[in-house]
């Protein structure tokens, strides 16, 4: 099956909605593109699938990041965030 | 009226340090630019020029010991509206970030902030970076000043459209395939992309993250060496970045006896433009600089092999824009139905087209054949220019295939626009350092870039090497 036809999928996977015209022109683009993507299968290529380079740090260390918690005070309470309702 | 033209960032310092120029002069030549140029070249998303004059007149009025100012204290500088300054809206070019104001500094601002630089406005750029020609960012696209029919290249179009317009004596844009380097290019400017890991990434929107690095767009290669001294070093909070400071530099502009050049067969075989070519490897030739052919046919997969990662990074990356916790929102009766309505009514039409395919390329079935592929693929190539970099200590490539293209002319194929970054993608892929430079020779009246690619934390050598083939 060719992947433009799965398109419909696709987008529900990631949660986007698509309209009939869209879906139509992704679904033709997809297919060319991967075609052209497919090369990538004439190379031999070995099991490795590390990153080329180390990452030599520790983790992230999130306590140095100096979020201005007052500035985001007005959505703060009880130790949540407070979001507005999303209901319509 | 014509273009007022600014200094560059060594010449103002060294006119501010003496008090030979005032600060808030530049900010005016600056604002001249802008009314001249800003309403048809479109560089700006944002403005702060009333904050940047006050800034200047305390720069102005601060007296540093001669030879003790500040490495950019004074120089206004433009942001590409990925990187975030706090306090300040940061749109990356899209709809669904409408309203966003980001609560904390990027690592690079604060770096620039405390050498004294000061912020002239975020500029355009194709929204959330992804494009190579501007032409994609939700506040229309950005012309070339060159030539305004034109597209400045992109992604980082309007950081280079204003370093060229004089709306900013220098610019960071942010690089993932080639984001810094093509709009240079295009633009007859200096672009240059540090190795991965050399800048932090902290409060840089992400787009592709085992990619994206920040660089600057400037005139001339020492100004983007010394936005580089300032911006790049070790970051607790930035895992990736490397934990050594940046080497010394040696600026002395001389062209070392023996220095190895290389050039990869297959990018010049299948170069379509002799032109371009010719415009490329010329300087080299007539400084006596032997260039020596290396075959590494692995670059001929790049296109795909960064694409495919790309979009699996974007596919993931930009889950977080659902509609609740920033910006638009589209509400819906469901949360499901929330996030699908705000994301299709947010993001424009090249981010969904590639959300769909990372989606696509990292979902059960198919995950091996795409992204694990691509990973394997990264790594061989990786392992390629190691290899490549044992024979010549540099290599050199044309940066884009093409001089700047007319608005339209290829935004409707995205796989033709794609193949425009054979040359920025392998090298970024390797996470190597590269920059781009103007050719003293132009193809039909517009600027061509020199691409140099060094060996992986070579930043130093390569800016010192590059600074000399400017003066060829």
């Amino acid at each position: 099956m060719s992947v433009g036809k799965q398109i419909v999928k696709v987008a529900d996977l990631a949660r986007l909605d698509l309209t009939e015209k869209e879906t139509e022109r992704f679904g033709a683009e997809f297919d060319k593109i991967l075609a052209y993507f497919s090369e990538l299968q004439e190379m031999k290529m070995e099991g490795e699938i590390l990153l080329p380079y180390p990452c030599p740090r520790a983790p992230d260390d999130p306590s140095s990041c100096d979020i201005d918690i007052e500035g985001l005070s007005r959505h703060l309470k009880e130790g949540y965030f407070l979001i507005p309702p999303w209901l319509a | 009226m014509s273009m007022k033209e600014l200094p560059t960032i060594a010449q103002l310092w060294f006119d501010l340090d003496t008090g030979a120029a005032k600060a808030a002069d530049v900010i005016a030549l600056i604002r001249e630019n802008v009314a001249l140029y800003e309403k048809d070249i479109n560089a700006y998303i944002n403005l702060y020029l009333d904050e940047a004059e006050e800034l200047a007149r305390s720069q102005d009025s601060t007296r540093y010991p001669a030879g003790k100012t500040p490495d950019l204290a004074g120089i206004p500088i433009a942001i590409k509206d990925n990187i975030c300054v706090k306090g300040k809206p940061c749109t990356c070019a899209s709809n669904i970030l409408k309203g966003f104001v980001a609560p904390y500094d990027a690592t690079v601002i604060e770096r620039l902030n405390a050498r004294g630089a000061i912020l002239v406005g975020k500029t355009n750029l194709d929204e959330f970076a992804m494009g190579a020609s501007t032409e994609t960012s939700a506040f229309g696209p950005v012309r070339n000043p060159l030539d305004p029919e034109r597209v400045p290249g992109g992604s980082s179009g309007g950081s280079a459209a204003a370093v060229r317009y004089g709306g900013a004596v220098a610019a960071l844009g942010s690089d993932t395939g080639g984001s810094v380097r093509q709009p240079a290019a295009f633009s007859g400017l200096v672009g240059f992309r540090p190795s991965y890991g050399r800048v932090s990434r902290w409060g840089l929107v992400a787009f592709a993250s085992s990619l994206d690095q920040i660089g600057p767009i400037t005139r001339t290669v020492e100004d983007a060496a010394l936005i580089y001294s300032v911006i790049a070093g070790p970051d607790p909070r930035d895992s990736t970045t490397y934990p050594q400071e940046p080497e010394e530099m040696d600026l002395t502009g001389e062209l070392k006896r023996g220095v190895k050049v290389g050039i990869i067969k297959e990018f010049f075989a299948e170069l379509a433009d002799e032109r371009i070519s010719e415009a490329v490897q010329t300087p080299f030739k007539e400084a006596g600089i032997d260039l020596i052919e290396v075959s590494m046919p692995e670059v001929r997969y790049s296109i795909s092999g960064y694409y495919l990662l790309a979009f699996s990074e974007v596919s993931s990356n930009l889950a977080r824009y659902d509609g609740i916790r920033y910006g638009l929102r589209v509400s819906k009766l469901g949360l499901r139905e929330t996030y699908s309505a705000s994301r299709a009514q947010g993001f424009g039409e090249e981010i969904k087209r590639r959300i769909l395919m990372g989606t696509f390329g990292l979902s059960a079935g198919y995950i091996d054949a795409y992204y694990n592929t691509a990973l394997r693929y990264r790594a061989a190539l990786a392992k390629a220019y190691e290899k490549a970099f044992s024979q010549v200590d540099f290599l050199l490539s044309p940066t884009a295939p093409t001089v700047a293209y007319k608005l339209g002319e290829k935004i409707h194929d995205p796989l033709e626009m794609y193949l425009g970054d054979i040359y920025t993608a392998s090298n970024a892929l390797a996470a190597l350092p590269c920059i781009s430079i103007p050719a003293p020779r132009k193809v039909d009246g517009l600027p061509v870039g020199i691409q140099l690619t060094a060996s992986r934390y070579q930043d130093a050598k390569l800016l010192e090497f590059a600074h000399a083939v400017e003066r060829i």
